[in-house]
């Protein structure tokens, strides 16, 4: 993912991003923390391996550059407002069951929010299905944390690539154009 | 918007679309001496852009207008089409095969759908001229449901863990299978380097191994001087003072200008989808229902192969990572018995398909069950253990399967496509018992743990279909259109019946008698 800093170009990984801290493009300072302790809930270690800099980036590019999976699920662009709108929908489930946003909730919080996403259990969703919600949430968390090279020879599975994937999937490296 | 025309070059064939049907159909052209424009609606593509990544990958699928879908079964456009040079066969799997003979006459022989008005015989010679010129590993004489026809140019790609652990299941039942026939080298072939067998089939293959039109047709088309104009989304095809001969078409370029470039043949190989949205937006006062549309059959007998994933884990190592996407094992068993009562049409196995551990068939999304603290033991397990293979069946033609144009418009101001696909009843009663037989394959190969993915749609076809009558159709047996004579389909749209098996075979076989029949009659 590239991004502008002090007039050059920084190519970075979503995890890069992440631990840089990179300006968010797309998401609020509210929608980021709440993704990011979803997606760590349903796929433990998206939080580090860079989901919310992943989502933001791809939510900012033109629909057909956009490289997320719910292009294949019938989303239709722009494909902000159904991220934000789960979201919105996610934050006021979490204030009316234990009265503290998402990124406050105990683990056993958090999970039981997450299965009641999984079966459509959260009563007035205000938003897309939730167990749908919860299913392109979970695919972008596995791409960041299963997709890339270090992620899938993590498991045993050796990356095998043809033509390495662009050092915005795989490494974090400066690029001065 | 920029509203100025500007009128261009002429050019003996104007091809929109530049996929499977469309590089062939360019190719041929320039060789017999014809000069040809290609007008691409997505952006350019090298085997460099090909980057092994299931995340990347991403963006050779359609990125295009949006497409509405609606049914019980929708399309799932997006996934089955393609954006850019090459097309979907950018980024198709490669499976290789041809039609059976009982696919070409459901309504003579069955009361139900389309009759082909060809048979296997009229398209035989043309698929043995296809394998030898696009090269296919397989084994025909271990295919024993196999139609007549030359034996593979090149042997069978290797079988690796994954296919022996589950083709025990099917021997075990009784059922046979053979190796996948691939259009992927398991030897060098004309210049193009055998596969690695680390399947990236779906990111594009990048080193020449597996026959998309980077390395098939346009090539040639390319050295005999064919033109491509990429970024650019066509309109509306034009008519002369009588309405019985295309003129050329109208396109947008990607600053939204408007052009017209004229040609003496033209030829619609924008996929099942674009190419009947590109007719019903060439209304006229001589084509008042959209053009070729006289039949009021543009858009109508929108097919998808029903298809269903199989997936387990088993005690042994599969090494689900190597090999094809497409698959490594075929079995055809079930193919021959359209009519089975309840249910209708004819299924095949894609067996052991080469998998990854995210996007849409990888481990993880079959799985969405699995999450939280189980889902990293989860992974690591089917990494090594993982297994799957696919159903594949026959879409049922039904007219009221179509392809429509939406009040919603797009950044153009030229109306969506919306497309409307459900099966019936005896298709969905197919699907049920081929995946019940999957199951039981499984079980038989000793799966510890066995699951099923949701019915999702496979390839698209239809809503150009040719035909003999054109009151019924839309295009005869060349893809050239009923309504004007020199306005020819081509591609998978023009198939009045899914049979089961992948199209793009039959997709170039067709293109050959399209194009050759083009050029001896102009």
């Amino acid at each position: 993912m590239t991004y502008m800093v002090g007039g050059k170009a920084l190519l970075l990984t979503p995890a890069a991003a992440h631990a840089a801290q990179m300006p968010m493009k797309v998401l609020s300072a509210l929608e980021v923390t709440s993704l990011e302790t979803i997606c760590e809930a349903i796929v433990p270690g998206s939080r580090s391996a860079g989901i919310a800099a992943f989502v933001d980036y791809q939510l900012a590019e033109k629909p057909h550059n956009a490289l997320l999976m719910g292009r294949y699920l019938g989303l239709e662009p722009p494909f902000a407002p159904f991220y934000q709108q789960g979201l919105a929908a996610a934050h006021e489930a979490a204030l009316k069951q234990f009265d503290r946003p998402w990124s406050q909730l105990t683990e056993s919080q958090s999970k039981s929010l997450v299965d009641q996403m999984f079966t459509d259990a959260i009563p007035n969703w205000s938003a897309a299905p939730a167990s749908f919600l919860f299913f392109v949430w979970r695919a972008d968390a596995c791409d960041v944390v299963y997709g890339t090279q270090s992620g899938s020879d993590a498991i045993g599975m050796p990356y095998m690539a043809h033509i390495a994937p662009s050092d915005k999937w795989l490494s974090a490296k400066e690029l001065q154009k | 918007m920029m509203q100025s025309i500007s009128l261009e070059d002429k050019f003996d064939v104007l091809i929109v679309g530049a996929g499977a049907a469309g590089s062939l159909i360019a190719a041929k052209a320039v060789q017999a001496g014809k000069t040809v424009l290609i007008l691409e609606a997505g952006p350019e593509r090298k085997l460099s852009d090909l980057e092994s990544s299931q995340i990347s990958a991403r963006k050779l699928k359609w990125g295009g207008a949006p497409v509405e879908e609606s049914g019980n079964h929708k399309i799932g456009n997006s996934f089955n089409s393609g954006y850019g040079t090459g097309g979907s066969a950018l980024h198709h799997y490669a499976v290789w095969l041809r039609l059976h003979e009982n696919d070409f006459n459901l309504a003579s022989e069955h009361g139900v759908g389309l009759d082909w008005p060809i048979n296997y015989k009229d398209l035989m010679p043309y698929y043995d001229r296809i394998q030898a010129e696009a090269g296919i590993s397989g084994d025909a004489e271990a295919e024993k449901w196999r139609p007549e026809g030359a034996a593979y140019p090149m042997p069978a790609l290797p079988v690796f863990a994954q296919g022996e652990v589950i083709k025990k299941g099917f021997n075990k039942l009784g059922m046979a299978v053979s190796p996948l026939p691939l259009a992927i080298n398991s030897q060098p072939f004309k210049g193009r380097s055998s596969c690695l067998y680390d399947g990236w089939c779906d990111a594009g293959c990048p080193i020449g191994a597996l026959a998309n039109p980077l390395v098939t047709y346009l090539p040639q088309a390319f050295a005999g001087g064919a033109s491509i104009r990429h970024d650019s989304t066509v309109s509306r095809v034009l008519h002369d003072a009588s309405g019985r001969k295309a003129t050329g078409v109208e396109y947008f370029d990607a600053q939204g200008a408007v052009h017209q470039v004229l040609a003496e043949q033209v030829v619609l190989s924008a996929f099942a989808v674009q190419n009947a949205r590109i007719l019903l937006n060439s209304k006229s006062s001589k084509h008042p229902a959209g053009m070729a549309n006289s039949s009021d059959k543009v858009g109508r007998y929108l097919m998808t192969h029903p298809a269903q994933l199989v997936l387990g884990l088993f005690d042994q190592q599969t090494d689900c990572h190597l090999g094809a996407t497409g698959g490594q094992l075929l079995c055809q068993d079930d193919y021959a018995n359209k009519d089975k009562g309840d249910a209708f049409g004819s299924y095949q196995w894609l067996i052991a398909n080469a998998t990854k551990p995210n996007d849409l068939l990888g481990i993880a999304t079959g799985r969405a069950d699995i999450y939280g603290a189980a889902l990293d033991p989860f992974m690591r397990r089917a990494a090594k253990h993982f297994g799957q293979m696919n159903f594949v069946g026959e879409d049922t033609p039904l007219a009221d399967n179509r392809i429509t144009l939406s009040e919603r418009k797009d950044q153009f101001g030229l109306p969506l496509a919306a497309t409307h696909h459900s099966i019936n009843e005896r298709t969905r009663a197919l699907v049920t018992e081929g995946v019940k037989k999957g199951v039981e394959v499984f079980k038989a190969a000793g799966a510890t743990e066995t699951w099923t993915g949701p019915t999702v749609a496979m390839h698209l076809m239809g809503g150009t279909v040719m035909g003999a009558d054109a009151k019924e159709s839309v295009c005869d047996q060349y893809g050239r259109c009923h309504d004007l004579d020199n306005l020819y389909i081509a591609g998978p749209g023009v198939f009045p019946s899914s049979g089961a098996v992948n199209p793009t075979f039959t997709v170039h076989a067709l293109a050959l008698r399209t194009v050759e029949k083009m050029l001896a009659t102009s």
